[in-house]
């Protein structure tokens, strides 16, 4: 193998950029997908929600629970959770002047909701909200319908728990933009304390929403908590379950990502196999003359599937190590997508980006994959040297 | 001179000249494929959209979508139906009533957005009435027929027949109700729009709104639904105060995820095109190297470096020549088979087969790709060979006799 | 033979009779039954409970209404809520929150809502169909009721009624045409929700059931029970009286 050198490093570049080119597909594609997924998800449910047992199928206020500083505890344990935020959520009326609409209003943990869905970073004016704030914050589109700006007055009407008439009246302060028009003309945030007051729950919440990294390890994660829950009366339910229709894009993405994969494959088994073709008749001579100073052909083809599937090792190591630094960078940074559909995203909250995902089975996956081609393919050198016919083999 | 050489040098070595005209074909092939594949993609995402919902361009009254009051109907809407009718861009419009209120069962009651449509016009526009699994739409001429969703059925615990009353604010904001029985159940893809959207007879909805043949809404389906853009554009200037809309002013999110994966297909055909480079560049290198001798023998008998290089890159011209339409020939005939039947997705994923709605792409393919896709593979395989032929030159003529 | 024939006819024709004027007694005993809810104009006091398996909610309120159309009714009960009033006027209802001084319609959007809480809803409150007016009546039995003697009356909404109801059963005494019992049912024939009248007493100087019970029947351990400890009825009041500015000064 180490005989030519120029050779041997030839057919390792070539599985090494195989398995480069395979991995940075998958992950762009995975990736970028991933991060619209989270730009959905974390706003409202996030990727796995607890809630009280039947609360998904009738959201009523009444269906809340108690804080609980156990479940607490369960879910800051819990090493795949990155973040975790928990709301009381209800149905009103926002009212101002002889304008009336039915909203969402929600309150929150400021700080914890900021980790999970980022809304500070949502506001176009006035100010965030602190914990113990008794003003609102309203979605930009319900402010405009209200004709109201930051410090002016809102009044809000619904039903609290336990039947109590819910009413109050905040002063707004600030306006937050969000995604998808529905969220900016029907939403609005309360801090906790002031909800809870509306409301007249008391120390309670209508749902627990948690952001997690790893995808992948998500029914485990649901499963968990599920356990370590028991009898408490809770609901665990993951965003696939939540929204099965954003679930089944997910899986038309996943999909067509197979076949996205398999013609890649395709072009990258065809440039392997040239390699792998040129070298062996390159080396035809060299197997020529050991057929005929003795060595058995079936030796001969091990030894040469040997070599190869050592390059190939060698390459698809190489090719996964070596683009690891790149997809890193690449996911910290993501690739702000060009195009006058980058203004429009803007107004729209959601990043038009391509970004990779880092998550390591990618990488094992598409090497493997690689790996197998390589092998596969090697395999057709046995076939070659089973047939040469050495008086050929020694004279070309 | 050099034509005849590069000519035979490819018929000498048979296996090699076809791995690099089977490489070429191969990264032509799946260049093109790639582009049908999104086309279909983009196409299937934007058609479920725009049928079922959206359609390519929409009316309305610029107050109405603030506040869907009754009383913002298009002015001369009829007029303006009939007009569009007569369009030639136009291969369908509709015009509707539509109104927010509330459905009400024995036992449940749910907030909704009210479609008073004409069934033979509407349905030539959405595909709601193909997507009806229970009941028909608007089959007889009942009076007070309602057609809902699947969704908002179970929500409301009724069935096919049973009877519901909705209510609304009329044209005069007085309240005003009236009972409707279930002539159909329909079910879409997007179960939020099946469980918030219910269509009743035109004429029903406006006796009961008091707004007599005025229309809220006109929805347009175009003939060719790649001159949205350019036809809205004439009919904002025609009726500058009316809003028109296209859908992707109707639902940016739509157009923003369609942008994004347009933009991420040019990339997955560059890193395609970047296999193929790499994968053409290592197959020449090998056979440039395996050729050393017969390089360093032209070079001794007195072939210039120069001419050497232009030999190969010839040989790489003329591979590639060969390569392109034979990967054109496995394009036309992979994605003309497929653009018929259609790539089943469900087949590639358990889960998705899970979700009851086919899903299938149909690849297609467009004139103005041939081209573009073609001239990018030509140009990578020439390019692949360049490293190859420099490398070529750096044999001295001596040391690769010697390899004899 | 001919006085026997004279017997036949007779008892035929007085048959015949008795049977059409029944059905008309039908709709005019539901008739006198509705007036007799709705009274002329009444000032009432009652107290409202909400009764769910997990908690129960009592509430006092003072009533005045004129006809069917109007009324108003302010919450004297718990402090948290005092103060805050229903207007309903024809088919528009508003609110009136003391904590927040504001004045507000109710959209469709919350017709269907439950009113404070109870099992009743505002739609019901505002009453968008008639009991006389949108159903084919008819009497098709009696019954003993808290003791009276009742006409059971089935009531089958007109096709062109804003009713989800498809039968609504209606037990009024024979002798003060009080509604003793209201079965709703939906088209499956299943019952879904009851109202029951009970403890007749003279109140205000009527004769009525002074507790009212709404029994929304497949959802266990819940119901709305209105309890009226005090009523005066006919008082004169102006339809001025119901108006939004009035709604604030209410008590």
């Amino acid at each position: 193998m180490w005989r030519s050198r120029r050779r041997t490093l030839i057919t390792i570049s070539s599985i090494f950029f195989a398995v480069i080119f395979a991995i940075l597909m998958r992950v762009t594609l995975i990736g970028t997908f991933e991060r619209l997924i989270n730009d959905a998800v974390s706003l409202s449910n996030g990727y796995i929600q607890v809630h009280h047992s039947g609360y998904w199928e009738n959201r009523s206020v009444d269906s809340t629970f108690e804080e609980s500083p156990k479940l607490a505890a369960i879910l800051n344990h819990e090493k795949e959770i990155t973040a975790w935020t928990s709301r009381l959520e209800s149905f009103a009326l926002a009212s101002s002047g002889d304008r009336t609409k039915g909203i969402m209003v929600t309150g929150i943990d400021p700080g914890k909701e900021n980790s999970v869905s980022h809304l500070s970073n949502k506001m176009i004016s006035g100010k965030y909200l602190t914990y113990n704030d008794k003003g609102i914050i309203l979605g930009e589109g319900l402010a405009a319908y209200l004709k109201l700006k930051v410090n002016d007055t809102v009044v809000l009407i619904g039903q609290g728990y336990q039947g109590n008439m819910a009413s109050g009246k905040y002063a707004i302060r600030g306006i937050a933009k969000l995604g998808i028009p529905e969220m900016n003309k029907g939403m609005a945030w309360l801090s906790m304390p002031t909800a809870r007051d509306l409301l007249s729950t008391g120390a309670r919440f209508t749902s627990i929403s948690l952001l997690t990294d790893d995808q992948d390890k998500l029914d485990g994660l649901k499963q968990s908590i599920v356990s370590q829950t028991r009898g408490a009366g809770y609901e665990v339910m993951t965003w696939k379950e939540m929204l099965p229709e954003l679930d089944q894009l997910f899986q038309a993405k996943m999909a067509q990502n197979v076949i996205m994969s398999g013609v890649l494959y395709l072009v990258i088994a065809f440039g392997i196999f040239g390699t792998i073709l040129m070298m062996l008749n390159e080396r035809l001579h060299e197997f020529g003359i050991l057929v005929a100073i003795g060595m058995k052909k079936g030796l001969l083809s091990g030894v040469v599937v040997l070599e190869m599937v050592l390059m190939s090792v060698v390459g698809t190591f190489l090719g996964m190590v070596c683009i690891y630094p790149l997809v890193l960078y690449y996911h910290k940074h993501p690739i702000a997508l060009k195009g006058n559909m980058a203004k429009s995203s803007e107004l729209y909250n959601i990043e038009p980006v391509l970004t990779m995902s880092t998550h390591i089975s990618h990488f094992i996956i598409q090497g493997y994959v690689v790996l197998m081609i390589a092998v596969l393919l090697s395999l057709y050198a046995i076939f070659k040297i089973h047939k040469i016919k050495v008086i050929e083999a020694i004279n070309s | 001179m050099l034509f005849k050489i590069a000519w035979r040098n490819i018929w000498r070595n048979r296996i090699r000249s076809l791995v690099v005209i089977a490489s070429v074909a191969v990264g032509l092939f799946a260049g093109m494929f790639m582009m049908a594949f999104f086309l279909g993609l983009a196409k299937q995402e934007i058609d479920s959209t725009v049928e079922t919902q959206l359609s390519h361009i929409q009316f309305h009254n610029p107050a109405f979508i603030e506040d869907k009051d009754a009383n913002y109907i298009i002015e001369n809407g009829p007029a303006i139906l009939d007009i569009l009718k007569k369009n030639s861009n136009v291969k369908a419009v509709s015009g509707r009533v539509i109104t927010t209120g509330m459905i009400s069962s024995t036992s449940s009651a749910s907030g909704v957005e009210i479609h008073g449509i004409v069934p033979d016009e509407e349905s030539a526009v959405t595909s709601i009435s193909k997507n009806v699994i229970e009941g028909a739409y608007f089959n007889g001429a009942k009076m007070n027929e309602i057609v809902i969703g699947k969704k908002l059925a179970e929500k409301l615990g009724v069935k096919l027949h049973n009877k519901i009353v909705l209510t609304f604010q009329s044209k005069s904001g007085d309240l005003t109700a009236g009972s409707f029985r279930i002539a159909g159940i329909f079910r879409s893809r997007n179960s939020a729009f099946d469980q918030t959207t219910v269509f009743t007879r035109f004429d029903d909805l406006a006796g009961l709104l008091g707004t007599g043949n005025g229309l809220h809404e006109i929805a347009i389906i175009l003939k060719d639904g790649q001159k949205t853009t350019q036809v809205a554009k004439e009919l904002k200037k025609k009726y500058p105060l009316l809003l028109v809309q296209t859908w992707t002013e109707l639902s940016p999110q739509m157009a923003l995820l369609t942008g994004i994966m347009d933009q991420v297909m040019y990339v997955i055909i560059g890193i395609i095109l970047l296999a193929l480079m790499f994968g053409i560049i290592n197959t020449m290198l090998m056979a440039v190297l395996e050729r050393q001798r017969e390089f360093g023998m032209l070079m001794a008998i007195g072939m210039n470096k120069p001419r050497v290089f232009f030999m190969i890159l010839l040989e790489s011209v003329m591979l590639t020549c060969a390569g392109i339409p034979a990967g054109i020939l496995l394009t036309i005939i992979t994605v003309g088979s497929l653009a018929r039947h259609g790539i089943d997705l469900s087949a590639f994923s358990q889960a998705l087969s899970q979700f009851g709605f086919s899903n299938i792409v149909y690849p297609e393919l467009q004139h103005s790709m041939f081209l573009p896709v073609t001239l990018m593979t030509a140009f990578t395989a020439v390019l692949s060979a360049i490293y190859p032929a420099i490398k070529a030159l750096q044999f001295k003529p001596a040391e690769a006799i010697h390899k004899i | 033979m001919k006085t026997t024939l004279n017997i036949f006819l007779t008892t035929g024709a007085l048959l015949l009779i008795s049977t059409f004027a029944h059905a008309q007694d039908a709709k005019q005993i539901v008739t006198k039954a509705e007036d007799n809810v709705r009274g002329l104009s009444s000032v009432v006091d009652m107290t409202i409970q909400v009764k769910r398996p997990a908690w129960t909610r009592t509430m006092t309120v003072k009533a005045w209404s004129k006809g069917e159309q109007y009324s108003l009714m302010v919450v004297t009960a718990p402090a948290k809520d005092a103060g805050t009033v229903f207007l309903k006027r024809v088919k528009e209802i508003w609110n009136w929150l003391p904590n927040i001084e504001r004045v507000v319609k109710l959209p469709p959007s919350m017709m269907a809502q439950s009113w404070m809480g109870t099992d009743l809803t505002n739609d019901d409150l505002v009453k968008a169909s008639s009991r006389i007016d949108d159903y084919k009546h008819k009497i098709v039995g009696d019954s003993v009721i808290e003791g009276r003697k009742c006409w059971k009356i089935e009531m089958i909404p007109l096709p062109s009624a804003a009713v989800v109801w498809s039968k609504v059963n209606m037990w009024v005494d024979q002798k003060d045409y009080l509604e003793l019992r209201l079965e709703f049912y939906d088209e499956d024939n299943k019952l879904v929700n009851v109202m029951q009248g009970s403890d007749i007493r003279t109140i205000g100087g009527r004769v009525m059931p002074i507790k009212l019970e709404m029994i929304p029947v497949e959802k266990k351990g819940q119901e709305t029970i209105i309890t009226y400890n005090n009523a005066t009825f006919n008082q004169p009041i102006s339809v001025d009286f119901f108006t939004t500015q009035n709604m604030k000064k209410a008590k």
